[in-house]
């Protein structure tokens, strides 16, 4: 299965304005964070805005926030997951949900580092796909593609002032985003 | 999420590395790979680069190879 996703830089100017845009022109969908939990109680019922204000940007993409995107006429389904301890611990992911999508939260980790966020889909689904498409469109709208990223205006702004544009900061510089890179 | 992308050097389009499986646990990382071997049992060159590459960037994470076709 071919999985498909978009890599995008984003401040959070920029995040609230693509959440602004988001909120007028993509389908009706439903906002749960991702991950694996200790209780089946998924955080849900809050805007994007209101699910990601709070989050601390952590130095390394892998550890930040996923945002399960899902449809608002489809069930969200809790999968159990039994640890080699007894405990079961609660996965809300795309597995169990082929109309969906995640997004990855990006966004300023500390004084001169910017983390890099995603949008992705794993499913080949039909509604998956259009969603897919509705997200990356209008990321791509206000966005210049750099590389592999879709760097947003407020980014574009950031890197162009020596702010480090990267996906983990404990990776050597010369990782990092570059004006020049093609 | 799909698979993790590791950019290459400057942030350009080629050269990119995408682990087979990246996980994560209380603020740490761990990459698996699958490589292809040598007759001897050991990585071919180009999957020893990749992974030299890998870990260089990612300092501090934990990359493990795993064998193809084993």
């Amino acid at each position: 299965m071919k999985s498909k996703l978009v890599f995008y830089f984003a401040d959070d100017s920029d995040l609230s304005k693509y959440i602004r845009q988001l909120d007028s022109s993509v389908s009706k969908v439903e906002f749960y964070k991702a991950g694996m939990f200790d209780t089946p109680e998924p955080e849900f019922g809050m805007s994007l805005s209101e699910m990601i204000k709070n989050e601390t940007i952590h130095s390394d993409w892998n550890h930040n926030t996923k945002v399960l995107v899902l449809p608002t006429h489809i069930d969200l389904v809790i999968r159990k997951v039994p640890q080699r301890n007894g405990v079961i611990r609660y996965a809300i992911d795309q597995r169990e949900h082929p109309s969906s999508i995640i997004l990855k939260i990006g966004g300023i980790h500390s004084e001169g580092i910017l983390i890099a966020g995603a949008i992705g889909t794993i499913n080949n689904d039909e509604i998956s796909i259009n969603l897919f498409k509705e997200f990356t469109a209008v990321l791509k709208k206000q966005s210049k593609k750099i590389g592999s990223f879709y760097v947003a205006e407020g980014a574009y702004e950031k890197l162009k002032n020596n702010c480090r544009l990267t996906t983990n900061s404990r990776s050597p510089k010369e990782y990092d985003l570059s004006l020049t890179a093609v | 999420m799909p698979e993790e992308y590791l950019p290459p050097i400057g942030g350009g389009r080629q050269g990119g590395a995408y682990p087979d499986i990246t996980a994560t646990k209380d603020g740490r990382t761990l990459r698996i790979n699958s490589v292809d071997m040598n007759k001897n049992g050991t990585p071919t060159k180009r999957e020893r680069t990749n992974a030299a590459r890998i870990r260089q960037q990612t300092q501090g994470d934990h990359l493990l190879l795993i064998p193809k076709n084993n």
